[in-house]
């Protein structure tokens, strides 16, 4: 746009402010006929009649209106709950067929994450109890994790010396257990990590679980 | 320049019975304007309120501009009417979402060239959509201002020339120029309508006025006006 088209822009608009400089360049022929033609055109458009409105426009407009400005959990209740026309086609009806027959086949043959991520994100850890007792014939271990059951979780002797062993997987926390051998004695773990009482004269191993996805040794 | 000094009081003149025309009375100026503005507050306060019927007063103010700001966007009287009911409707119900940073007729006239815009790419999917052009019609037997049948028809003609010729122009240029020379809009007001800078308002109007000029030439429609 050049500077001229500007003027004479600011000039039909009533604009002011630059009528001195528009007035100094409207002078120029050129100029001059540009802006008698833009004035005419300006005029014609101003001239126009304007399309007559049909008498009941307020009426209807009025009629379109709802009766009533819902609160904003109507209108999410709205948007929710109210029902609504569906349109389809052969097209999308095929392809929503399609979709569903898909899924299941989908979720079967979806890759199962890495053992990795499968380690981090489980929760249990697996603790091994370490035991001797040379001439025992079993060796079981009692505590929070199994209800202090006697004859629940029984260590084995993989050496036939007497070392007795067994790994458990165990949820994060602090448990409490016992060794009972050959189903009569309750034996402290001598290598617990803590004790405490059991509040019958005796004191009970302690284990804490923190860490989690990998074997460790215990006692 | 003498020539031009009498050529812009009457301008000024006639702008301003223009203005107050084309609103049919309802805006009689910027004075007015402001005024409504403030009324228009406590409108749309009791509106939002539920009281639907002072709607009216807002509908009744502006339905002159919106009507016919869409039937020359769209050029379609039958869709223009239905375009420009559902302007009102929309801001209705977007009531809330007006700040009254800009003037309702604004907000309402934004409303309402959107709608259009809407229509008009709905055209370009369906290029079968009839525009109806306007045609002169009739020779009327006697005009409303007394002006003469054969006056009457001539104006009749120039009428549909011009909508033929903005109906040809592009959007941008012709929602301005209709918006300038049509509505009557301020430059300051169609930045705010428009979002766009004054300068930029100043060369679509140009630009526009210029296309529609050289199509009216084609048409050879008045070889003295152009």
């Amino acid at each position: 746009m050049t500077r001229f088209e500007a003027l004479l822009e600011s000039h039909l608009a009533g604009a002011p402010d630059e009528e001195r400089e528009f007035a100094g360049q409207v002078a120029v022929d050129e100029n001059r006929r540009v802006f008698e033609a833009h004035r005419r055109t300006a005029g014609m458009l101003a001239e126009m009649s304007r399309p007559p409105l049909p008498p009941t426009f307020t009426e209807e407009v009025l009629a379109r209106l709802p009766e009533h400005r819902a609160p904003s959990w109507e209108a999410l209740w709205d948007v929710l709950w109210a029902p609504r026309a569906l349109r389809w086609n052969l097209g999308s009806a095929v392809a929503l067929s399609l979709v569903l027959a898909a899924t299941p086949l989908v979720w079967k043959t979806w890759p199962s994450r890495p053992p990795e991520v499968l380690g981090r994100r489980s929760v249990v850890t697996n603790i091994r109890f370490n035991f001797d007792a040379a001439g025992a014939r079993q060796v079981a271990l009692a505590g929070d994790f199994n209800e202090w059951q006697p004859d629940g979780i029984f260590l084995t002797d993989t050496t036939g010396r007497g070392h007795f062993s067994v790994s458990l997987p165990l949820k994060p926390g602090r448990y409490a257990y016992m060794f009972v051998v050959d189903g009569a004695s309750w034996v402290t773990d001598p290598r617990a990590e803590a004790y405490r009482d059991d509040g019958f004269g005796n004191r009970n191993a302690l284990v804490t679980i923190e860490d989690v996805g990998r074997d460790h040794g215990k006692t | 320049m003498v020539g031009d000094v009498r050529y812009r009081r009457n301008a000024e003149a006639t702008r301003a019975s223009k203005k107050q025309e084309r609103h049919g009375g309802d805006v009689s100026g910027a004075e007015r304007l402001d005024a409504d503005r403030t009324d228009e507050g406590a409108i749309i306060a009791r509106c939002l309120a539920g009281d639907r019927t002072s709607y009216t007063v807002l509908v009744e103010r502006y339905k002159g501009l919106i009507h016919g700001l869409v039937y020359r966007m769209l050029g379609d009287a039958e869709e223009a009417e239905d375009i420009a009911q559902d302007a009102f409707v929309r801001a209705y119900l977007s009531l809330r979402e007006f700040r009254g940073e800009a003037r309702f007729s604004t907000w309402l006239c934004r409303i309402a060239l959107n709608r259009c815009k809407d229509v008009l790419r709905r055209r370009r999917r369906e290029p079968w959509l009839p525009l109806t052009h306007e045609g002169p019609g009739p020779i009327p037997e006697a005009a409303d201002d007394g002006e003469s049948p054969i006056a009457s028809l001539g104006r009749r003609e120039r009428d549909a020339l011009l909508h033929r010729a903005l109906a040809r122009l592009p959007v941008k240029y012709r929602e301005a120029v209709v918006l300038r020379h049509l509505e009557g809009m301020e430059l300051t007001e169609m930045s705010a309508l428009l979002r766009i800078p004054v300068g930029a308002v100043k060369v679509r109007t140009f630009r526009g006025r210029e296309m529609l000029r050289r199509l009216l030439g084609r048409e050879e429609f008045c070889d003295d006006a152009i």
